[in-house]
């Protein structure tokens, strides 16, 4: 963790390092009188494309291009570092015509997207492992059926068992839906057991109406939601750190197609600064 | 038969098979009952069937692996058929290509969009960077007018990024609209190369040490100078338009100094002192502030009206309209008090425009030469001469065979011809009838006809404005009588009194007393037999239009016309140049000499309006704020070495009061201003010690 923490350091003094340094040379080349909007312009195209290969870098494992880790550090430190290169290049002010406004609209969506992606896999990873089981994301939807199938099985035999259908109606009301499919995404997210505690507590409240049968019975529905909304949890996390990218990759794309169209005009557009 | 257990192998539920990084999984795989084989890459079901039985013999075989239960106990239908068939699903994607799947699509709406955006007629709204500076939003409607490749369609765009030389064709558009901008606009400063060369190596030579400047020295050294690597700069350089309001011609005193060949820190520290700034040449009209405030001031109010004086610049000096220069208030307003009565003096004799030149007639009738009646000159008259007056020359330029007799005389004096040669003799006698001749002519024909003589002579070398100013100017009432003068009517030659001409003694005491109180105008001279012109006021225009009439402008040529009319001329201007000639027209208006002959400075120094030297400084700011002693403040008054003349100053008159003509020499009245005094203002705290403050760019 010391170690972690040191690299972490280290990355970000190098990080700080940079800026200084490119706000440095973006000020000494305005006062060579320089084109800095189109030096600073090719170096923020630059790090979006090698920012934007990470992801291309993913899908070619096989490529002797260094490990995953090492490029995901970059991509991240690199990815902070064009947030000077951007101000910088835009003057530190809000662009008004139209295709730089858009552009400006869509890195600041990427940067934002990055940020936030960075922090909740910072956070959400740690948060996996502290509820129910790791599962993959994939077997999930097989878990919950299983849960489902499970519970409806114990119902069901429930009935044979007893006279009383009190617990089968509670699962039609209440416990069926619950199963169904994932419940509660944004508690989850948050953090909240609410919903668990409360469903819980009702199932609970229900046990002065049950004989001591169908009191274990509904104690083993009670672990079955218990399980269930762990599950929910791990599908909740996983599912934001993954379809966070679902933003953050596509606009990505939709910025790089935007700033060949806005190096395609400046070219032939340009006044000649050197 | 459809199977209605565990599809794939009796460890299902336990070993299910995910698929993360293929595109497509099995559609039943939620519910927990995936296929072994999963979909194709493209999201085709293919599980049909359980396996695919083989024949051997005349028997199929069940081919089902061990991994998915061995062979089953039903084995294969009698046609090959595999017993368990699968019931087909509907392959859905993984989050991965989900998200592929997403990216590829917004990748080509994106792609699409900006297509459509650039190639929609809006397109200039969207491309458009920024809004316009105010001073171009008022003139540029088009993209077209600034941008070479503003009138092409998309693909034109594409071509022009490609192609590189739109942006050096882009600063020739800005230029096309700015022509004030010179012959050089895009090199540096508008000036070429040769001047560029020849300020750069003047800065280079200059004593002083200037403090380095290691930001620019930094700048330079990693990023170079855009003059060290481009001949031409463009507009762009410099100027960053689509920023709005921005300022358009804002630069930074360390982004000025990058093409400089010596940086310094800033205006208070290391900028050069201000060496003969302003007083580059001498002033156009000849005031010694220096002889006025010691002399002629302390005559006129004592010590204090010349105190006074000292601290009431404005009493001659008034800012333009821009604000920028001051200027010298007219003469009515600054000069006529004390010099109006100097112009009219009365006590100098007028000038003689045309007067009978007083002849030897006792030598001519000696050798015969016939020139009819004459009137003889009162002997010793001071204002009597023996020579033509330059205007009669003028006059008679053009007449047949003027020019061989004129310069066979030479500098014969006409009132003494006892030492002439029979040939010079002929010549006098030739003048004299031509001169006879041009005044009956002149008499008889007026204006019209000194117009006729002018133009023949000039041609086209002199301006017709100031041809007939000068024509029209004489008096021919006045050229009448002096006909009158040559009538025999008027008496005999020898004759020591003439019916007309009164007792000499008396006849001089008379005129003096009559001429002395013409104040002005023309007035006839009998005893000199002259038509003598005194000026009318400052600013007269007989005598500015001949000291304006330029001798150089009329080629050298001996013997002919314009030779003639040259010499003359010359000798007109000379009788005028002096600053004791009648009206001293240039004891205060300096003559310099250019564009091949001398030029009369009637007007003070007058700044054209568009003018943009490399300094600029505005007057009027300095005046308000800094009051009564704004003006002591840089322009301190210094002694001269020539300040113990009263009016004598070199550069202005030669010792024989000839004028001066090279502008070029002066001693000034004041010392340059000092940096010194600007310092305490100017600073980096108020913000007013850019370069921009006292420096234009574009110089023209």
């Amino acid at each position: 963790m010391q170690k972690h923490n040191r690299h972490r350091i280290r990355n970000l003094s190098l990080l700080v390092v940079s800026a200084v340094v490119l706000w440095l040379l973006h000020g000494l080349a305005e006062t060579a009188l320089r084109d800095t909007a189109r030096l600073s312009g090719w170096l923020l195209f630059g790090m979006i494309v090698f920012l934007a290969a990470y992801n291309v870098r993913k899908k070619l494992p096989f490529l002797p291009l260094g490990s995953s880790a090492a490029w995901l550090q970059f991509h991240i430190y690199v990815g902070l570092l064009t947030a000077v290169v951007f101000g910088l290049h835009i003057g530190w002010r809000l662009p008004n015509g139209g295709l730089e406004t858009l552009l400006a609209s869509l890195y600041g969506i990427v940067f934002v997207s990055g940020v936030a992606g960075l922090a909740l896999s910072r956070s959400l990873a740690k948060r996996l492992t502290t509820r129910g089981n790791e599962v993959m994301f994939e077997r999930i939807p097989v878990y919950r059926k299983r849960i489902a199938s499970e519970v409806e099985t114990i119902v069901l035999t429930s009935l044979d068992t007893s006279e009383s259908t009190a617990i089968a109606q509670f699962y039609a009301e209440r416990l069926r839906p619950y199963f169904s499919v994932t419940r509660n995404f944004w508690h989850h997210l948050l953090q909240s057991n609410r919903p668990r505690f409360a469903l819980l507590s009702e199932m609970k409240a229900y046990h002065r109406f049950l004989n001591d049968d169908e009191r274990l019975v509904m104690l083993d529905l009670e672990d079955r939601v218990a399980a269930k909304d762990d599950l929910d949890y791990q599908h909740t996390l996983q599912a934001t750190l993954k379809y966070w990218l679902f933003v953050h990759i596509p606009i990505t794309y939709a910025l790089v197609a935007f700033a060949v169209f806005h190096l395609m005009l400046v070219s032939s557009f340009a006044g000649g600064a050197w | 038969m459809v199977s209605d257990g565990p599809r794939h192998g009796a460890n299902f539920n336990e070993d299910d098979y995910a698929r993360p990084f293929q595109p497509f999984r099995c559609g039943w795989a939620d519910e927990g009952n995936a296929c072994s084989l999963g979909p194709t890459r493209l999201g085709i079901c293919r599980s049909a069937h359980e396996c695919a039985p083989y024949k051997e013999g005349d028997t199929w075989t069940c081919a089902r692996t061990k991994a998915h239960g061995g062979a089953c106990e039903e084995g294969p239908l009698p046609d090959g058929t595999c017993c368990a068939s699968i019931q087909r699903c509907q392959p859905v994607r993984n989050v991965l290509s989900k998200r592929g799947l997403v990216s590829l699509c917004v990748f080509a709406l994106a792609v699409g969009a900006g297509f459509i955006m650039l190639a929609s007629p809006s397109r200039s709204d969207v491309a458009s960077p920024g809004d316009l500076s105010p001073q171009h939003r008022q003139v540029v409607q088009r993209c077209q007018d600034c941008h070479v490749a503003g009138d092409g369609k998309l693909s034109d765009w594409i071509h022009a990024s490609l192609d590189g030389k739109a942006a050096e064709q882009q600063s020739q558009l800005c230029v096309n609209c700015h022509r004030d901008l010179g012959d050089h606009a895009m090199q540096p400063h508008g000036s070429s190369a040769l001047t560029l060369a020849s300020l750069t190596s003047a800065a280079e030579a200059r004593d002083e040490r200037a403090s380095s400047q290691t930001i620019v020295s930094i700048a330079k050294s990693i990023f170079g100078s855009p003059t060290e690597t481009h001949a031409a700069l463009a507009c762009a350089t410099c100027h960053k338009e689509h920023h709005g309001d921005d300022s358009l011609t804002e630069l930074t005193n360390n982004q000025c100094q990058t093409c400089h060949a010596r940086a310094f820190d800033s205006f208070a520290h290391g900028h050069p002192e201000f060496a003969n700034y302003v007083y580059k040449r001498r002033t156009r009209i000849y005031f010694d502030h220096a002889s006025h405030y010691g002399q002629h001031f302390m005559q006129a109010g004592g010590e204090t009206g010349s105190e006074a004086a000292k601290h009431a610049c404005n009493s001659c000096h008034v800012p333009d309209t821009t604000g920028r220069y001051m200027l010298v208030r007219d003469f009515e307003q600054s000069c006529a008090s004390c010099h109006q009565e100097q112009i009219e003096d009365d006590s100098l004799p007028g000038l003689a425009i045309l007067a009978l030149p007083a002849l030897d007639l006792a030598t001519l009738r000696e050798k015969q030469i016939e020139i009819g009646y004459w009137p003889k000159s009162y002997p010793l008259h001071v204002e009597a001469s023996g020579q033509l007056t330059p205007l009669a020359r003028l006059l008679l330029s053009g007449s047949d065979d003027f020019p061989n007799a004129y310069f066979t005389i030479g500098k014969l004096d006409l009132s003494d011809l006892t030492s002439a040669s029979d040939e010079e003799l002929q010549a006098v006698g030739k003048v004299i009838m031509q001169f006879k001749t041009m005044l009956s002519e002149i008499a008889t024909g007026g204006h019209p006809e000194v117009k006729r003589r002018l133009l023949t002579v000039f041609g086209g070398a002199v301006a017709e404005a100031q041809t007939l100013a000068l024509a029209n100017s004489l008096p021919i009432d006045s050229l009448m009588d002096m006909r009158d003068w040559l009538s025999e009517a008027n008496g005999t030659e020898d004759t020591e009194a003439s019916s007309t001409l009164p007792n000499p003694t008396e006849a001089l005491a008379a005129e003096r007393a009559r001429v002395t109180g013409v104040a002005s105008g023309w007035y006839l001279h009998p005893s000199s037999f002259s038509l003598r012109y005194r000026p009318s006021g400052h600013a007269d225009p007989l005598l500015k239009t001949l000291l304006d009439i330029r001798a150089g402008a009329l080629p050298h040529r001996a013997a002919t016309p314009l030779g003639v009319a040259h010499r003359a001329l010359r000798d007109a201007y000379r009788q005028l140049s002096s600053p004791f000639a009648v009206g001293r027209c240039t004891k205060c208006h300096s003559v310099e000499y250019f564009g091949g002959q001398n030029h009369v400075n009637w007007r003070p120094y007058t700044p054209p309006l568009d003018r943009h030297d490399f300094t600029k400084f505005s007057h009027a700011p300095h005046v308000t704020m800094l009051k009564d002693e704004a003006c002591a403040n840089c322009h301190e008054l210094v002694s001269l070495s020539s300040a113990s003349e009263s009016l004598y100053r070199p550069e202005f008159h030669h010792s024989d009061w000839t004028p001066a003509t090279d502008a070029s020499v002066f001693e000034n009245n004041f010392a340059p201003p000092l940096k010194v005094g600007c310092v305490q203002c100017h600073t980096e705290q108020t913000s007013r010690d850019s370069c921009l403050t006292c420096h234009n760019y574009h110089v023209r």
